[in-house]
């Protein structure tokens, strides 16, 4: 670890990152989800 | 859930592995030092550029054969998304190269190439939005986009390999041993599940882009 002089922060700091990153596109992919069952019902009424 | 999301939590494990590990993981001496784990980044960037340009290629061509609409839609989100891992290669390998080489850009086969290849791309999407009729306007840039592809490969894939000197690496006779097939074997462990994690993060991305595109559509539908 000394010889890689506390690289290891930078390391979680892209970890937390790329996670938030993850989070995020997990969210924008339920939202349109969402968007797509409400145009369905809208759509077909009766299937509800 | 878990069966429409298995792809897109791997796709999280392994770039999160290609992260911390490709820290870890030891790079030979070279010239390029440390610099060198950029090509678990880095090139990860054209190779989700490569692969969404091959989707759209596929797309176009079955287009041109059942003049699906949805086919049409899938071939320009693929370059929408495409172009974002282009722009993103090209800054990324600047900065690269301004610690490699001095310089952001030097005049060399291989980053002209990657430029020309962006641009015929960029043509793509100005010729779509030029074309009023969508029926007109998917014939016409579906047959566009096959062009586009093979002009791509010629500039970014085997124009620089015939150029003969080129600084960067996988081109001409450049021996600096970082193409995949010259990896160290303890490189090779990060960076295939890295291509791997960066093509499946672009077709997720790809995926969303799609069904964005069908709901906009719908809407449009309703309100004529």
């Amino acid at each position: 670890m000394e010889t890689y002089g506390k690289i290891f922060v930078v390391v979680a700091v892209l970890a937390v990152i790329l996670t938030g990153v993850f989070v995020y596109l997990f969210f924008i992919d339920r939202k349109v989800g969402k968007l797509e069952r409400e145009i369905r019902e809208k759509e077909n009424p009766k299937e509800r | 859930m878990i069966k429409n999301y298995w792809w897109k939590i791997l796709a999280f494990i392994l770039l999160l592995y290609a992260v911390i590990y490709g820290f870890y993981v030891a790079v030979p001496e070279t010239m390029i030092r440390q610099t060198m784990r950029n090509l678990f980044y880095h090139v990860g960037m054209w190779f989700g550029m490569f692969t969404m340009l091959i989707v759209s290629f596929i797309y176009s061509l079955k287009y041109l054969k059942g003049f699906r609409m949805d086919y049409d839609r899938v071939a320009i989100e693929a370059v929408n998304v495409g172009l974002m891992f282009g722009f993103l290669g090209i800054f990324s390998g600047m900065i690269w190269a301004t610690f490699t080489w001095g310089t952001p850009w030097v005049k060399d086969p291989k980053l002209n190439g990657a430029a020309v290849g962006l641009v015929i791309y960029l043509a793509y999407v100005i010729l779509r939005s030029s074309v009023e009729d969508r029926h007109k306007r998917a014939k016409v840039s579906a047959v566009y986009n096959i062009f586009a592809f093979i002009l791509w490969i010629i500039f970014v894939l085997i124009l620089p390999r015939l150029a003969g000197d080129s600084l960067h690496p996988a081109t001409g006779d450049n021996p600096t041993p970082v193409m995949p097939m010259h990896l160290y074997p303890a490189m090779r462990t990060v960076f295939y599940p890295a291509m791997a994690g960066w093509i499946l993060l672009g077709t997720w991305i790809l995926t969303i882009r799609i069904r964005i595109s069908k709901l906009r559509s719908r809407l449009e539908e309703q309100n004529n």
